[in-house]
């Protein structure tokens, strides 16, 4: 009872609390308009990430630190540099393109393989829904074979990085699903 | 001589081309042969100078910004790949030296020497490496999403 209270009391006096993201996903996903969707809220014009990005947004008394790691072909082997620590991994898939779903799906289940992501919370977005030839979530979660992850605390979330729809509902589940697990 | 090459690299297994190159190898060096014809020494879209970028739907080559607008009209118009940082197949090569900046300009925007009257009108503000990226939006999307420029009647040059 005591030590409830006092956790209570702790996080209503402790300001922000911090929660270290990576978001990964294939180059054209939208990773870099999602991070600056989030922390500017308004769409600029990337150009392809080579390195990271990296910005805090401040969300319902969560301080998120976003790590945007390019996604192009070469320099995925870089990815794992930056996995440590990190508590909830944003996997960003472009709902439009059908002709990379299984690569994107071959990338996912690398990462849910790696050692040191094991702990981690899963939030896909399945970005660019508003486009004529996006696939429904049910569809994205089949062909990225979601399900077989059964050890996994994982959420699927479509989203338009653009208008940031949807962002802030992924934004919920995630730190909702790291408390849960402290 | 070419020939033992040949047969050493085809025992030695592994994927190895004559000369040591792997098919990615090969590829990457075939698409930088393809860079340096003069039509695609300039970006499609803008004309700024040294493209580093393509769309390997349009088979055309484009600078960082136009790169960065493609991206934004969606896979199904046009996909892009980075020169450098992606990895490339053959086929794809293959029909970058097939279409290239100079063909799809003649198919997008109707321009060849059978139609010496450019389909674009003129008043229209073709896009410089000095244009905002609004303007050079537009014109990318009106070119390839709208299909406004081109004859209605033949098909795309990256199809074929």
């Amino acid at each position: 009872m005591g030590q409830t209270l006092g956790r209570v009391l702790s996080r209503l006096f402790s300001g922000p609390r911090n929660i270290r993201i990576l978001m990964l996903g294939l180059d054209a996903a939208g990773k870099t308009t999602i991070l600056y969707k989030l922390k500017l809220g308004e769409k600029v014009n990337t150009v392809p990430t080579i390195g990271f990005n990296v910005e805090t947004v401040e969300y319902k008394n969560v301080s998120f630190t976003v790590w945007d790691v390019g996604g192009q072909d070469k320099i995925r082997q870089l990815w794992r540099f930056y996995y440590q620590n990190t508590e909830g991994l944003i996997f960003v898939v472009d709902s439009n393109d059908g002709d990379r779903i299984i690569e994107a799906s071959d990338e996912l289940h690398k990462l849910m393989n790696e050692m040191e992501l094991r702990e981690v919370k899963l939030l896909v977005l399945a970005n660019k829904h508003d486009l004529p030839n996006a696939m429904s979530v049910g569809e994205m979660s089949e062909k990225l074979q979601l399900p077989s992850l059964r050890q996994r605390n994982w959420h699927i979330q479509s989203c338009c990085a653009v208008t940031g729809q949807g962002l802030y509902e992924g934004l919920d589940w995630l730190s909702a699903a790291i408390s849960y697990s402290k | 001589m070419d020939m033992a090459r040949a047969g050493a690299g085809g025992r030695g297994g592994g994927g190895r081309k004559p000369g040591g190159l792997t098919p990615e190898e090969q590829a990457e060096a075939e698409l930088r042969d393809v860079m340096k014809h003069p039509a695609n020494a300039i970006c499609a879209d803008c004309s700024a100078p040294k493209p580093r970028f393509a769309s390997i739907t349009l088979a055309i080559f484009l600078c960082n910004r136009c790169y960065g607008l493609h991206r934004g009209v969606g896979a199904h118009v046009t996909r892009t790949k980075c020169v450098a940082l992606d990895r490339w197949s053959l086929l794809e090569v293959q029909r970058m030296r097939r279409v290239g900046n100079s063909v799809a300009a003649a198919y997008w925007e109707r321009l060849s020497l059978l139609f010496p009257s450019c389909n674009v009108p003129a008043e229209y503000a073709r896009p410089t490496p000095e244009s905002c990226n609004d303007v050079v939006e537009k014109w990318i999307r009106d070119k390839y999403e709208k299909k406004l420029f081109c004859s209605p009647d033949s098909s795309p040059p990256s199809f074929s």
